[in-house]
């Protein structure tokens, strides 16, 4: 789900693109013995479903989402952190959706976990590339938290 | 929380790694695991072209095998208790109502409905059937076994293997695999004795 909200897939096309690839991994559960394979593998389908919904519909490009300032409600402790989370959340996926496509899914990868050598295998990259997609996706995240904050 | 934005690259990477971890728990929080793995089993259903294998033919040959079992563990207690002229006619109808949602589930066919039909038309039969061979012989229809209770963990097998009612229509009709009743899926097998 946060690999594809980072790709701009809003919240109900990163739940469908999800359901999707777990219903093709039924069906391949008897062909994929390697279970370390799992989460790629589920990634790789889920992806292919958001991208084939985002070819269907015509939806090219990626919505950014503006932030909402926090409601001027009287709220508890919990609920005031549950609200601070959700819009940093959400401010993280419009700044990451902002980042063109290939550093998105550098970023989006590596905060999943992945190494670099595993990323430049599953993208067809140098690891040098993806050394450098990394830095310069870093470097257009605090560029646009110093905007928004001006 | 605002973010600090003369962020490092340390920085940055805390605040991304706590609105990850933030985001997922928040998801992990609010999902319905069996609502989500219903959806997950209606949507394998309708791939194109989609033969049913691995954990989910396992499992439809698994609840199949087990309305075979039944089925045959009725015949051989009417047969063992004398029972067929008694109560052979009731039996039969419950062994028939199970047989047909075995045939529409291996066919993934079989809706909600029609599976709750099934099993309630089975079990009032079944339970007509048992009170009979109570009051004629003085024991139950299937000694030693609680029939309700088998044909409870029965329903609860195939149920489970079908979308809850609302999510998926009619599965007869979103049905996009093109099995033929008598074609079933390679790995299917269909248990011996099936018929009382």
């Amino acid at each position: 789900m946060w690999h594809l909200r980072c790709l701009g897939a809003s919240p109900a096309e990163a739940a469908d693109a999800v359901q999707d690839a777990f219903a093709h991994a039924l069906g391949a559960a008897d062909r994929q013995r390697d279970e370390l394979a799992w989460p790629a593998w589920l990634r790789t389908v889920a992806v292919r479903s958001y991208l084939r919904t985002v070819a269907a519909g015509g939806r090219g490009r990626v919505s950014v989402q503006t932030m909402a300032d926090v409601p001027e409600v009287r709220v508890s402790a919990d609920s005031a952190a549950e609200v601070q989370a959700r819009l940093e959340e959400e401010m993280v996926f419009s700044l990451v959706a902002t980042l063109p496509p290939r550093q998105r899914l550098v970023f989006a990868l590596h905060f999943e976990g992945c190494g670099t050598a595993e990323i430049a295998a599953s993208l067809s990259m140098t690891q040098a590339a993806v050394r450098q997609n990394l830095a310069r996706a870093r470097a257009a995240l605090r560029h646009s938290l110093m905007q928004e904050q001006q | 929380m605002t973010p600090d934005h003369s962020l490092g690259n340390g920085e940055l990477d805390e605040l991304i790694r706590r609105s990850r971890q933030s985001f997922i728990d928040r998801n992990d929080a609010g999902f319905d695991f069996q609502a989500g793995l219903a959806d997950v089993r209606a949507r394998a259903r309708r791939l194109p072209g989609h033969v049913p294998t691995g954990v989910l033919a396992a499992a439809v040959a698994d609840a199949c095998d087990r309305v075979d079992e039944f089925v045959a563990l009725l015949g051989r207690a009417v047969l063992a208790a004398d029972l067929q002229s008694l109560v052979g006619g009731q039996v039969q109808y419950a062994a028939e109502a199970l047989l047909r949602a075995r045939d529409q589930l291996l066919a993934w066919s079989l809706s909600g409905a029609a599976a709750a039909a099934a099993f309630a038309a089975a079990r009032d039969a079944l339970g007509q059937a048992d009170l009979m061979a109570r009051v004629s012989t003085g024991h139950p229809l299937v000694a030693g076994d609680d029939l309700a209770s088998l044909l409870d963990q029965l329903e609860h097998a195939v149920i489970s293997l079908l979308p809850p009612p609302g999510r998926d229509g009619d599965p007869g009709q979103a049905r996009t695999n093109r099995h033929r009743r008598d074609d079933p899926p390679s790995g299917q097998r269909r248990a011996g004795g099936s018929s009382p």
